[in-house]
């Protein structure tokens, strides 16, 4: 339990609502779950009670895409099968056409239940002989945005879905294994990276060790790019999947931040902006492609804007509070912090870093408040292109309306102006896929709107041109040949 | 007969139960279903079923029917259409006896593939249920379809393959037209499979006693057994099956013939090839066998393993005391203030290392014949040293499947050569069983206090000790007491018990090698038997050979039988070949009535060959005491 807690806590960035964990200790399945962060679900009391041998241990991050925001929908979710063998499943990513599985389960699924939910239920409803067969064929009934892991009796499943969306890390801990969304969740246990799991692939962890009941899919598939942009860890690896052979071995894998630096530095040679006074990044996902961007320029780099770790929402990521869009606004002041000395602002032309904009909250309060320190001008460098379309396999952009660059159709001048900066400067599109790319191996396509699928990506939030159709349909994209 | 539980769900439509089903009726299948259990009360089996009078059961929802299944205790479990969860548990209890139908050609490994009759790799579809594993022949655009029937095992989709089929894909073929073909090739291999599970078995029996005649005429009995061979076996075991000359000193040219000959159940009679490690070569070789491996055969291949063993386990015995040198015994021997005591060399020596000695000189000349002299040979190296228990000695043989120990009736063997246990020992002059003064309070007392204790310890020790043990025991005043462990079954006792056992002693064997003997009948005729042995004169010494043996006949009456031993068939006529050469054996409902019957069979124009030599007196104790008690 312990173990699990420390791992979790190295993905505690990805979820924040709520947290949970089930166990399989020798008389049965034992569920916890609590609202906030690890810190706030698991007191050492809490910790104590759960500290027991178990089989298997899944933790889970809750940051809710689908269904309702209470309780009842924090992971793990567990469902009993007809032979009254409790499943657990925790699930990073988003199921698509659930309306389509709910059809198919007998249990009349409550209206606002998760997709998680549903698919569990499927499982739990699914007949074979073995729950190996069971998880096949449920997995093969269910389409979209899924890195699950499963528990059943001393069996653990571990599935990613065959696009490959959303990251599924193996590793090892002595005769133990890990799986995770991310590799810093795996260093903070101690484990060793082994891989990562297979887009397509079935894992079954048990007490004969590892095994693939169903083979992976080789190669790219359509990992999301907001992964790399925002969601993960400045220190976790990921693949880069130029290659069918290249980056099978976690040390051939890219940083975030190496990653999001190469962005800064793209931008750099895309929106030069060699009059500025200095360069500055937003903590902490902002601050890589800040200094990538002031190295490539040779400009001074200044961290002028600090975050506040002691301030109640400073550890947390406004974005990720989506269930509380309208107070977003207000705290974002109270968690960042301005250095307030005049000579450094005044009249200072400062180029502000981040990873991204998508509602442009954030950016507008930081505009606002630079300006007042006594600023000439404000530029911002964005290392990911404009979010102007939902997402719904996995990250809960819910409707375009929220979104500032779908209202103001991504008029880089409209969405400055609505911002209150002198210029705003996203990355180009291609040069994003450049700055995740190890070799030179960049695809074009016939429509420029499939530019990220043809290089296993998904940007679906970008071109609104999604691998998989939110009905559950693949989409069909067609490759130029490579110029 | 084999016992069948056919598990079905409302998928499908029965085929394969149709097809159990008219097997058996045409006497092609040797089964009987014992029941069909249904996952949903709308599967049209059950109509099947019920046509046939064969009993049904509709699991409750969330039934995964293990409990059932357990107490059942069917020979196998076929799925034919099962759909719910078969766990762990289930598997464990049912080795190599849960048969699966896949919509797929499973490889012997899990590397490998199999080869479709052009050539082509085959598709397993591993994990794949049957539309989608269907779909997937077509749609991988393989040349054939097929189906294995295989064992299920914790891996999924894969197990001991008993059966493959293959079916050319047609153009144009739809799931449904593709499986509608393909089903019918399924309940081909289905029933093939099962009729080759349901066979008769062979049958091959080693040793060449009388205990081994016995065996095989109880075994013979089974309907679930074909032939029966002996190896060397006798002039009587010819009458009910085959004799093969083979080397019985050589446990590999054994097995060697075993596998060619396709056995499928070899039972080992004498303790020599059981303490040379016959069974564990067997079990090497993938042969079934039965008796215990040479781990657990020290019980009698060493009688000062024996001896520490028991002190270990607490198990109620005679003083004893281990001696490596012949001086240390003899110094023992002096200090000893035992009335009289036993002297026996540690290892096996034909049923003669064993000394009983009332004085001091006589226990030092017995230290001197088998440490010294080496009479015994290397059984000498070592010897014990026992104190003399007074009182009545009782054999008790008991199953034993590993676990679980289930004694047969309780017997005792008569080893002087002469009336009123006079003479040198012999191999047994004759046994009878029951024994009235064994109670069924002392039998449990000696199961509890003896029997059980052995396999636990033993089973402590990582000994698994599957076969029959016999206990020799002395009945004392403080309880009964092990002189000496054999690891196999008693020869002359088996003969009455064999007559006495009701059950059949082919399920018996197997449920002791399959660890199932809890849920094995094994229950015996109410009444008694007797055995009385007919020796050659001379008897345990040098003895004449060669003499005809006359007033045989075919003795149909399964209430008195005559046990060859020493005989072989010469020229037509059976002659004495050894010195114990028949045992007579004789059921009635009292043991005075077994007594008289059996000794009416022997003497002038009846039962007889010149210089034959027999005791008059098996089971007189017995009955004086019973006569004592009566008297009361």
């Amino acid at each position: 339990m312990q173990l699990a807690l420390l791992a979790a806590s190295g993905v505690q960035h990805r979820g924040q609502q709520g947290a949970g964990v089930a166990l399989q200790y020798k008389k049965g399945v034992k569920l916890y779950t609590g609202a906030g962060l690890l810190h706030d679900v698991f007191p050492k009391y809490v910790v104590n009670r759960l500290n027991k041998p178990s089989k298997w241990t899944l933790i889970h991050c809750r940051y809710g895409t689908h269904g309702g925001y209470d309780k009842r929908n924090l992971q793990p979710c567990i469902v009993t099968s007809r032979e009254g063998v409790k499943i657990a499943v925790v699930h990073n990513g988003e199921f698509v056409g659930t309306e389509k599985i709910r059809k198919l389960i007998s249990k009349e699924a409550p209206p606002d239940i998760s997709d998680t939910y549903i698919f569990a239920q499927l499982l739990a409803e699914t007949e074979g002989l073995t729950w190996e067969h069971r998880v096949i064929h449920a997995l093969s009934q269910v389409n979209g945005a899924y890195s699950l892991l499963i528990g059943i009796d001393g069996k653990l499943f571990v599935a990613r879905d065959e696009m490959g969306i959303r990251p599924l890390i193996l590793g090892q801990i002595k005769d133990k294994w890990i799986v995770a969304s991310e590799t810093h969740a795996l260093v903070k246990a101690g484990a060793v990276i082994l891989r990562e799991v297979k887009r397509g692939e079935i894992i079954r962890i048990d007490a004969n060790g590892i095994s693939v009941i169903k083979r992976g899919i080789e190669g790219a598939g359509h990992f999301c790019d907001f992964e790399w942009a925002y969601f993960g860890r400045p220190d976790s690896l990921l693949p880069t999947h130029e290659q069918p052979d290249s980056g099978k071995h976690p040390s051939d894998w890219l940083s975030l931040s190496t990653f999001r630096e190469r962005c800064g530095a793209i931008i750099a040679s895309e929106s030069p902006i060699p009059r500025a006074t200095f360069v500055l990044g937003i903590p902490d996902s902002g601050m890589a492609v800040a200094t990538g961007y002031a190295n490539a320029m040779k400009l001074p780099y200044r961290q002028v804007i600090i975050r506040d770790h002691f301030d109640p929402h400073g550890s947390q990521r406004l974005f990720m509070r989506d269930d509380q869009i309208k107070r977003i606004k207000k705290k974002v002041l109270g968690k960042l912090s301005l250095i307030a000395d005049k000579h450094t602002w005044k009249d200072a032309i400062v180029v502000l870093g981040d990873d991204s904009i998508v509602r442009g909250n954030v950016a507008a309060k930081i505009t606002k408040a630079v300006f007042a320190m006594g600023a000439k001008e404000v530029h911002w460098v964005i290392g990911f292109p404009p979010v102007a379309h939902p997402c719904y396999l996995g990250v809960s952009i819910r409707t375009k309306e929220e979104l500032i660059a779908y209202r103001y159709q991504s008029d880089v001048k409209r969405i400055a102006k609505k911002i209150g900066a002198t210029s705003v400067n996203y990355i180009s599109r291609k040069g994003f896929i450049r700055a995740r790319l190890l070799s030179n191996d960049f695809k074009t396509s016939q429509d420029p709107s499939h530019i990220f699928l043809a290089n296993g990506g998904c940007a679906g939030c970008v071109t609104g041109c999604y691998p998989v159709s939110r009905e559950g349909e693949t989409h069909k994209f067609m490759l130029n040949s490579v110029l | 007969m084999k016992k069948l539980a056919v598990l079905i769900s409302n998928a499908g439509t029965g085929t394969n139960l149709q097809a159990i089903i008219d097997a058996i009726k045409k006497r092609d299948l040797h089964a009987e279903i014992q029941i069909v259990i249904s996952g949903s009360p709308d599967a049209y089996g059950l109509v099947r079923a019920k046509k046939n009078h064969i009993p049904t059961l509709i699991l409750k929802p969330n039934d995964k029917g293990d409990t059932v299944l357990k107490n059942m205790n069917p020979d196998f479990i076929v799925l034919a259409g099962w759909k719910r969860i078969i766990s762990d548990h289930l598997i464990e209890d049912f080795p190599n006896r849960i048969l699966n139908i896949h919509p797929g050609l499973i490889p012997d490994s899990l590397d490998g593939t199999v080869k479709n009759p052009d050539g082509t790799a085959s598709l397993w579809n591993k994990g794949k249920m049957t539309d989608v594993a269907i779909n997937n022949f077509l749609i991988s655009k393989s040349t054939y379809a097929g189906s294995s029937v295989h064992f299920l095992t914790h891996e999924f989709d894969f197990g001991p393959v008993l059966a493959r089929t293959f079916e050319k894909i047609q153009k144009g073929d739809s799931v449904d037209t593709l499986y509608s073909r393909l089903k019918v090739k399924e309940n081909k291999i289905c029933v093939e499979s099962l009729k080759k599970l349901c066979i008769k078995k062979n049958i091959l029996i080693i040793g060449s006693g009388g205990r081994e005649h016995a065996l095989g005429w109880k075994i013979r009995q089974s309907p679930e057994v074909n032939s029966i061979y002996f190896a060397p076996g006798n002039g009587g075991t010819l009458e009910i099956g085959k004799n093969i000359d083979i080397n019985i000193e050589k446990n590999i040219e054994i097995a060697e013939w075993a596998k060619e000959n396709k056995i499928d159940l070899t039972i080992i009679g004498p303790e020599g090839p059981l303490v040379s490690g016959i069974v564990d070569l067997f079990q090497k070789k993938g042969l079934i066998v039965f008796g215990p491996n040479a781990a657990a055969s020290q019980l009698e291949g060493s009688k000062a393993w024996a001896v520490k063993f028991m002190q270990k386990w607490k198990i109620p015995h005679p003083q004893s005391f281990v001696f490596s040198t012949a001086g240390e015994a003899k110094r023992f021997i002096q200090k000893s203030k035992w009335q009289g005591m036993v002297a026996k060399a540690d290892g096996l020596a034909q049923g003669k290392g064993v000394i009983v000695c009332d004085t001091k000189s006589e226990a030092e000349k017995a230290i001197d014949e088998v440490m010294v002299k080496k009479t015994f040979g290397d059984a000498g190296k070592s010897a014990v040293i026992q104190e003399k228990l007074l009182g009545e000695e009782v054999s008790i043989l008991a199953f034993c499947d590993g676990k679980t120990v289930v004694p047969l009736l309780s017997s005792q063997d008569h080893k002087r050569i002469y009336d009123d246990d006079k003479g040198p020992n012999t191999g047994g002059m004759g046994a009878y069983a029951p024994v009235p003064f064994v109670s069924s309070q002392l039998l449990a007392k000696i199961t509890k206090t003896i029997l059980q204790p052995t396999i636990y310890g033993l089973k402590k020790e990582g000994i698994e000790y599957k076969g029959v043990l016999y206990a020799g025991l002395m009945l004392t005043k403080q309880g009964p007491k092990v002189l000496e462990y054999n690891v196999r079954f008693g020869d002359p006792e088996t003969q009455p018990l064999m007559m006495l056992l009701e059950s059949d002693l082919f399920s018996i064997i197997e449920s002791c090698i399959k660890g199932t003997l809890k849920k094995t009948d094994v229950t015996f005729k109410k009444g008694s038997a007797v055995c009385v042995v007919l020796t050659s004169e001379g008897y345990p010494s040098a003895y004449k050979k060669g003499q005809e043996i006359l007033g045989l006949k075919p003795y149909d009456d399964k209430n008195l039988q005559v046990f060859h031993a020493g005989t072989e068939l010469k020229d037509d006529k059976i002659i004495t070949s050894g010195g114990r050469v028949l045992g007579v054996t004789g059921y009635a409902s009292t043991l005075r009535k077994a007594v008289s019957k059996t000794y009416k069979e022997i003497g002038k124009n009846k039962i007889y060959f010149d210089h034959m030599q027999y005791r008059k007196d098996i089971a007189n104790k017995a009955l004086k005491i019973s006569d004592r008690e009566e008297g009361k």
